[in-house]
Parts: C-alpha cells; sequence; structure tokens
C-alpha cells in the first residue's frame, strides 16, 4: 500500500482516482459492445484498408473504437486496480472479467439466435455465447460473494503488506498493552508470551470479535494462535 | 472501515459505473456511424 494511513479513508484523492478509473474501464467495456454489436449486425465481420477489398466495409469509427475500448479499457482497469489497493478500497474488480465476458457472450446469444438479415440461427454464434457464458459466469459464481462481503463487513480477504487480514491487525492494534489502537500501525507482530498477563483478557476481545462477525472463524483461528505464541517464526 | 466509509466507496463505484456506460454510449454515438 502506497499511502499509509487508514483504510479506505474518503479522502479527494481516493475519489477521484478509483471514479474515474472505474468509469474509464466501464467506459470501454461499453465501446466493446456497442462495437461488437454495430458488427454483428453486419454479418460478424468487416475489413479495411491495406490489402483487403473493401467487400464489407466496417461501420464508420467502430474499427477504432473497439481497439480504442480494448487498449484502454485494460489500462483503466490496471489504474483502478492500482488505486483501490493503494488506498484500501473495497474493490469490483472481481467483477470486470465476468462483465467482459457475459457482456460479450449475451451479443453472441442475442445476434446468434436472430442473425443478420435472414440468417436465422446462426450456431457458430451461439457457441461462442456459451463459451463466453462459461468463462464469465463460472468465476462470478466465486467473485460475487467474495464482492459482496468485502463490502458488508470489514473482515475481507484483503491483506495489508504484512499479508494479515486487515481485522486481524486492527484487533492486535485494539489489545496492545494499555488498550491503546495505533492507527496506521501495520506491523502484525505477535504478543511474546512474556505479556501474557491478560492473556484472558485479550482471548476474550478476539471471540467476542469473532461471535460479532468482525472475525470469521478462519480470521479468529489465526489471531488465536498468533496471539498464544503457536506460530512464532 | 466503518460501515458508512464502505456505503461511501459503493454508491461512488455504482456511480463510477453508471457514469461510465453513459459516457460509452455518447461516445459511440458521436464516433460511430
Amino acid at each position: 500500500m502506497g499511502a499509509r494511513g487508514e483504510a479506505g479513508r474518503v479522502t479527494l484523492p481516493a475519489s477521484l482516482g478509483v471514479f474515474l478509473s472505474l468509469a474509464a474501464v466501464t467506459t470501454g467495456l461499453t465501446v466493446l459492445f456497442l462495437g461488437m454489436r454495430a458488427v454483428m449486425e453486419i454479418g460478424g465481420a468487416c475489413a479495411e484498408g491495406g490489402p483487403f477489398i473493401p467487400i464489407r466495409p466496417c461501420p464508420t469509427g467502430v474499427p477504432l473504437l473497439m481497439t480504442a475500448g480494448i487498449l484502454g479499457g485494460l489500462v483503466a482497469s490496471g489504474l483502478y486496480v492500482w488505486q483501490s489497493l493503494k488506498h484500501g478500497v473495497p474493490s469490483l474488480a472481481g467483477l470486470l472479467w465476468p462483465a467482459l465476458f457475459l457482456s460479450l457472450g449475451w451479443n453472441f446469444f442475442e445476434f446468434g439466435l436472430d442473425g443478420p438479415g435472414d440468417a436465422g440461427v446462426v450456431w457458430g454464434w451461439i457457441v461462442c455465447g456459451v463459451v463466453f457464458a462459461l468463462m464469465g459466469g463460472l468465476p462470478l459464481l466465486g467473485v460475487l460473494p467474495a464482492t459482496v462481503r468485502r463490502f458488508a463487513r470489514e473482515a475481507s480477504a484483503r491483506s495489508g503488506p504484512s499479508g494479515t487480514p486487515a481485522a486481524i491487525r486492527s484487533a492486535f492494534g485494539a489489545m496492545r498493552p494499555g488498550g491503546h489502537e495505533v492507527p496506521g500501525d501495520d506491523a502484525a507482530s505477535p504478543f511474546p508470551p512474556s505479556m501474557g498477563d491478560d492473556l484472558v483478557l485479550r482471548l476474550e476481545r478476539l471471540s467476542a470479535l469473532r461471535v460479532s462477525g468482525a472475525l470469521s472463524e478462519e480470521e479468529y483461528a489465526e489471531a488465536k494462535r498468533r496471539l498464544l505464541g503457536l506460530d512464532e517464526p | 472501515m466503518s460501515r458508512r466509509q464502505r456505503g461511501y466507496w459503493l454508491v461512488l463505484q455504482m456511480a463510477a459505473v453508471l457514469l461510465g456506460v453513459l459516457a460509452g454510449v455518447r461516445l459511440f454515438d458521436i464516433v460511430a456511424r
């Protein structure tokens, strides 16, 4: 994380970075989606320039838009991931791949079932639609619940530089001697066994975090092990 | 991260998606004919 601060803190740079990059991603996806439809309406292929004989010229501006949509979308996706990671913002990045393949797959199905002109059912496109639906739909089954969890509660799978989920780091921070949380302190150093005077209290607080849902079972178990010094390096 | 912050980021990103789609449609209308 580049900017060391509270994850997800609302700031103007973070808001602008995330907003503009994500808007650019969806602009690229939309242009690609519409460009594909424009090409499919004239039969699914076109050519212009170079050695091609323009038997079926491309719709004006569409090749440029589709190229820009693909390249711009890729660059914007990288920027979006970078910005959301940098600022610790819960991200929709996992949905981009399904969005791309499901939207283009939709075009294959729509035009495959009712082909351009009098083509009727175009089985080649339907096969493509099935492939795209699988490529977008199967990852979506895993990504969607994870994305919802990321926005629904703090105990996300997002890890900081130390590889420790934020909730565990937060829990440790809150359980420092004296109970003072150290803002921005990402060091997930476990407590030495010698500091076990209020071990029971810490375990109780950890358990309370689990009960409240702030920590998952897995995170709770990991934090407990660290607290007890069972997985010291 | 508080609930309010997570809500803020969700709404912001939903708005970004909406704006991006509208911008894409508009751009396509302008450039492609």
